[in-house]
């Protein structure tokens, strides 16, 4: 047997990564469809999380054991059907639907993001909007489980709230009284005794324009994960009243 | 040094180098050299055969489990697609294995028929139904199409009919449409008989038609046993009540939504879901308040612990059964899934409380 064919089938071989694991690959349909939840409950079916779904790269814990997916086929699923999930990764399953505003691919103003602390036990996950966030979900792991979501925005409204009805401006729109207009990055952040740093403004003209009685106040919060609450809290207002037109 | 020892040595050095070199793609890596061509959609019930899409070619194929070399085709159907709007519309014909959306193959339960259903590059929702063919009867799995038209076509002809419509008048596709339109799957009876789906479009018809709004949602079944479709009672129902669906309120109609097709022989009306959750979720009250009553305090605070969890994996659990069901009406598949969970959860609890409240082994 000649060496030289030989030696070009082994360097070739040798060129190929070696089989190893990757989150990419989930979602990547191998020909083993990934049961995320035990096994396919409608056999013969697609399964809809290996077809549309993927773990968002922004999304992956610390520790490299959890991810957020998303669903990429946006045209081909129900909106209302459609969640984001905090999944595990090794192995793969999901862990649970979140609650907060649903991210997909390529919506409109939005991006999704998780900031979580240096031991991958919570994490906060942002799905932004046009302002800034639309949803702050603080999500708690213990023993591989989710053991409580917290909606963090909607409690951060609700400590500004009473300052917006004082000022009895006009709301938002029909929808919102008013939005949330921090940064993502910095406005939501863990301390290092892993409490919850918040420091945002609600707004209800968030566009400053002159011609409507506006609303702006800052919240500084930090909330306690062990307790549940808001450990400390201060609202100063910014504004309660017409903003003046720009030169 | 020996060709033998020689050779020994180059294996070992070249499958470290190997090793090293997979550990170093990493998790970030998004394997994008490495993706296999083939896409697998679903699996028959049996596991002797899978459809697979060929990402290049866009061809379907139905492929043996047991050898993979065992493979047939698919055959794709002609698609008309309309782009544009007012005086620059155009129309082009393509095969669908080149339309750019996503194929959804559903493999009925006695692994002959195979449903394909697939957004048109227009938007309309279509479908096309295989049967297995006679030659496919053995190791190689083979399919047909049950007709030269589109299945949707089919449907649409018979809603046209049922409903004494001009088929004329069917607008496909809409423009302003705010929902899906076209031809959805809903579900495969559990006796491969019928093949449930719903469909919906604008209607061009006068004001004091039932139909003024178009057809939100119509049902029908394809009867693979006399292959033709059909209505039964419980669709007629459903048909009647749906022609007043308003989609900005799907969870009203949760109690009408068809959530299953109807075996033969074992026809009846929808089982509101409504109702079943209700008294499943008041039995699972029932039985917990028992058992945290004859627990000692510090297994109180578990149970209501594991409590709280169990909720979190029970509304997970629903929107997962609701979107591999893959049911144009999610909300009614999750809350069949939060009753299916919640049923698991008060078999679960009560034979806790025949132990006196110890937790049950798992398997």
């Amino acid at each position: 047997m000649k060496l030289a064919p030989l030696v070009g089938l082994i360097l070739a071989s040798a060129l190929q990564p070696a089989p190893v694991a990757r989150c990419g690959d989930i979602t990547e349909n191998m020909h083993a469809l990934p049961s995320p939840n035990g096994p396919m409950v409608f056999a013969g079916y697609p399964d809809a999380y290996a077809l549309g779904y993927k773990v968002h790269p922004d999304s992956i814990s610390p520790d490299g054991n959890y991810g957020v997916l998303y669903c990429t086929m946006v045209e081909e699923y129900e909106p209302s059907r459609m969640a984001n999930y905090l999944v595990s990764l090794k192995p793969f399953q999901i862990i649970a639907a979140l609650e907060g505003d649903v991210y997909f691919a390529h919506k409109n103003r939005s991006d999704l993001s998780v900031a979580w602390t240096d031991d991958s036990t919570a994490g906060l996950v942002t799905v932004g909007s046009r302002w800034g966030p639309g949803s702050v979900d603080l999500i708690e792991i213990a023993d591989g489980k989710l053991v409580r979501q917290t909606n963090l925005l909607e409690k951060a409204m609700a400590l500004l709230k009473p300052d917006w009805e004082n000022c009895k401006s006009q709301p938002y729109n029909e929808n919102f009284l008013f939005v949330i207009t921090s940064d993502i990055e910095t406005g939501w952040t863990f301390d290092a005794n892993n409490r919850v740093r918040i420091d945002c403004t609600g707004e209800t003209n968030p566009k400053h324009l002159p011609d409507e009685k506006s609303w702006a106040a800052r919240l500084e919060a930090v909330w306690g994960i062990q307790e549940a609450r808001f450990i400390k809290r201060k609202v100063t207002r910014l504004q309660c009243g017409n903003y003046k037109e720009e030169q | 040094m020996s060709r033998k020892a020689l050779f020994s040595w180059l294996v070992i050095v070249l499958s470290a180098t190997r090793l090293v070199a997979g550990q170093d793609a990493g998790i970030q890596e998004d394997n994008l050299a490495n993706q296999p061509r083939q896409l697998k959609i679903a699996t028959s019930p049996d596991g002797l055969f899978y459809v697979e899409k060929d990402k290049e070619t866009g061809e379907l194929s139905v492929v043996s489990s047991k050898d993979s070399a065992q493979r047939s085709r698919l055959p794709p159907v002609r698609v008309k697609v309309t782009n544009g709007t007012g005086d620059s519309v155009a129309t082009k014909e393509v095969n669908s294995d080149q339309l750019e959306s996503m194929p959804k193959a559903f493999i009925s339960p006695d692994g002959n028929w195979i449903f394909v259903g697939q957004l048109s590059d227009d938007d309309v929702s279509i479908g096309f139904l295989y049967r297995r063919s006679r030659s496919g009867q053995n190791r190689n799995p083979r399919f047909e199409l049950i007709s030269n038209d589109r299945f949707d076509y089919l449907a649409f002809n018979f809603f046209a009919d049922q409903e004494k419509v001009d088929q004329r008048k069917i607008v496909l596709p809409a423009r302003d449409s705010n929902g899906w339109q076209g031809l959805q799957f809903v579900a495969w009876s559990s006796d491969a008989a019928r093949l449930l789906v719903t469909i919906s479009a604008a209607l061009d018809v006068p004001n004091n038609s039932p139909f003024t709004n178009g057809v939100t949602a119509w049902f029908c079944y394809f009867n693979t046993q006399t292959t033709k479709f059909e209505l039964t009672e419980r669709l007629q129902k459903a048909d009647l009540l749906f022609r007043s669906f308003d989609p900005a309120k799907p969870k009203s109609f949760i109690d009408l939504t068809p959530r299953d097709a109807e075996a033969l022989g074992k026809e009846g009306p929808i089982a509101p879901i409504t109702v079943r959750f209700n008294q499943v979720d008041g039995l699972l009250n029932e039985i917990y308040g028992k058992l945290i009553n004859q627990l000692p305090l510090a297994a109180k605070e578990k149970l209501r612990q594991e409590e709280r969890r169990w909720l979190i994996t029970r509304d997970t659990d629903a929107i997962i059964y609701a979107t591999q069901s893959w049911n144009p009406f999610p909300d009614a598949m999750i809350l069949e899934g939060k009753a299916n969970a919640t049923e698991e959860r008060v078999r679960d609890l009560e034979k806790r409380l025949d132990r006196g409240g110890s937790p049950v082994q798992s398997q």
